[in-house]
């Protein structure tokens, strides 16, 4: 064998353990930034003791929060709503996985419920599944790199505002009060309209697919929207019919999350759609671990 | 003309080596693609084209030699720069497939078109070189 010929496997072989480095540090390898315990981890404790709660099957009310879950069948999947009325927009919280931001720290939705006291819960932006994109949580700023995207922004009022990363910094979101930002998108309604178009989707994503997304109707009450879809059952719902229905619900503003295999939704302890994002040999009804979480609690 | 057909089955042998790859990573590309729920990346379904459009085409398209011509160091720059390039698109596929990034995958690209520079530096230092004798053996030729 020549010399060439010998430098050329050394070089493949090289060019392999690379390549499982990379698979590596995408999917395995923990990367925790900055404190090890943000105070935008674990939400902010805003009541010291809950009021007295009352809670059914499918709702929950207490002097603060009222949540009511229902259930949809449109476009031949199932679509489940939680309508939350709150007399503060300070109940409307996001938490991260392990209550620390990182890179592959990850968790299920409904784990990350548990250890906020979530009453309702569903997944967040996953902002650790990318590189760029503004994380705002809880009021701290987390991530101030552009991808680009159209974010939502939550202010300290309660008011709900739809932007480019193109066009604003996350420094600048975070000096006009924004306490949460969600960087995955896109929009799909501003002022009342729908500002999806009928074929637009996410990135590479096919039209049917789980979805999860979060409106805002009137000051503090929101609903958030999470659809079933890959399955026997439902087919899923693309981007114009999510924002569709969710027109149909009376939203002012609405915004995607992720979805397919992360669309979660937690409701009173327990997960009540079908998530399809578990792990191999777990099948359909499975979670799959996100970065961060969207919950109404304390 | 015996040599142009020496040539010509040589490159055949190759062409078809990075045929067969193309043909591996088309199959696997839509395989992968048949189980990632609808969601498609453009570098997972045409990361076939690398072996194709840099290996196979060319190969077959040279009759005269010329590949040869440029070395072998040349041509094994070349099948290192397509491996490169094939497992670079296949990462970044399976990467977005899932809806994530890495910086990373960045260093396929760099490391593929490093590779064909150099490729193409040894092929053009090696043909000038051929150039270069094929002169003197004429001018020692002729001052016989």
């Amino acid at each position: 064998m020549s010399r060439i010929s010998k430098s050329f496997i050394a070089y493949t072989v090289l060019l392999c353990m690379f390549t499982v480095h990379v698979l590596l540090d995408t999917f395995v390898i923990t990367r925790v930034y900055g404190d090890q315990t943000s105070s935008a981890g674990s939400g902010t404790s805003v009541m010291t003791e809950e009021e007295e709660a009352v809670s059914t099957g499918n709702s929950y009310k207490d002097e603060n929060i009222s949540v009511t879950v229902s259930e949809y069948r449109e476009n031949d999947t199932d679509i489940y709503v939680a309508d939350v009325q709150l007399s503060s927009p300070e109940y409307l919280q996001t938490a991260l996985a392990q209550g620390v931001y990182g890179r592959n720290v990850k968790e299920e939705t409904s784990t990350i419920a548990e250890n906020n006291n979530a009453i309702l819960a569903v997944n967040g932006d996953y902002y650790g599944a990318r590189e760029a994109g503004y994380v705002i949580k809880n009021g701290e700023l987390l991530r101030n790199t552009s991808a680009g995207r159209e974010d939502l922004v939550i202010y300290e009022d309660g008011s709900w505002k739809i932007v480019s990363e193109n066009e604003v910094s996350a420094e600048e979101l975070l000096a006009d009060g924004a306490v949460q930002t969600m960087s995955f998108g896109p929009g799909l309604i501003e002022n009342g309209e729908i500002s999806v178009g009928v074929n637009e989707e996410v990135k590479q994503s096919m039209s049917s697919n789980p979805r999860t997304a979060i409106g805002i109707i009137d000051d503090c009450h929101y609903v958030f929207v999470v659809s079933d879809g890959r399955t026997d059952e439902s087919a899923g719902l693309s981007l114009y019919q999510l924002a569709e229905f969710m027109q149909g619900l009376g939203c002012t503003t609405a915004y995607n999350l992720d979805g397919g295999g992360s669309s979660t939704m937690y409701f009173n302890g327990e997960v009540i759609n079908n998530p399809t994002g578990g792990k191999a040999g777990h099948g359909e009804g499975s979670e799959r671990s996100v970065s961060d979480i969207v919950y109404i609690g304390y | 003309m015996r040599k142009e057909r020496k040539y010509y089955i040589e490159n055949i042998v190759k062409a078809k080596r990075y045929l067969i790859a193309s043909i591996v990573l088309a199959l696997a590309g839509a395989v992968y693609e048949m189980f990632s729920h609808g969601i498609y990346s453009n570098h997972m379904i045409y990361a076939f084209m690398y072996p194709l459009a840099m290996g196979c085409l060319p190969y077959l398209a040279d009759n005269r030699g010329i590949i040869k011509k440029a070395g072998h160091l040349s041509e094994v720059l070349l099948l290192a720069a397509i491996v490169t390039l094939s497992i670079g698109s296949v990462i970044r596929g399976v990467l977005e497939i899932y809806g994530t990034t890495n910086f990373l995958t960045g260093a396929y690209t760099l490391l593929g078109a490093l590779l064909i520079i150099g490729a193409a530096a040894v092929c053009l230092i090696n043909m000038r070189l051929a150039a270069l004798s094929h002169k003197d053996s004429s001018a020692l030729r002729a001052s016989e």
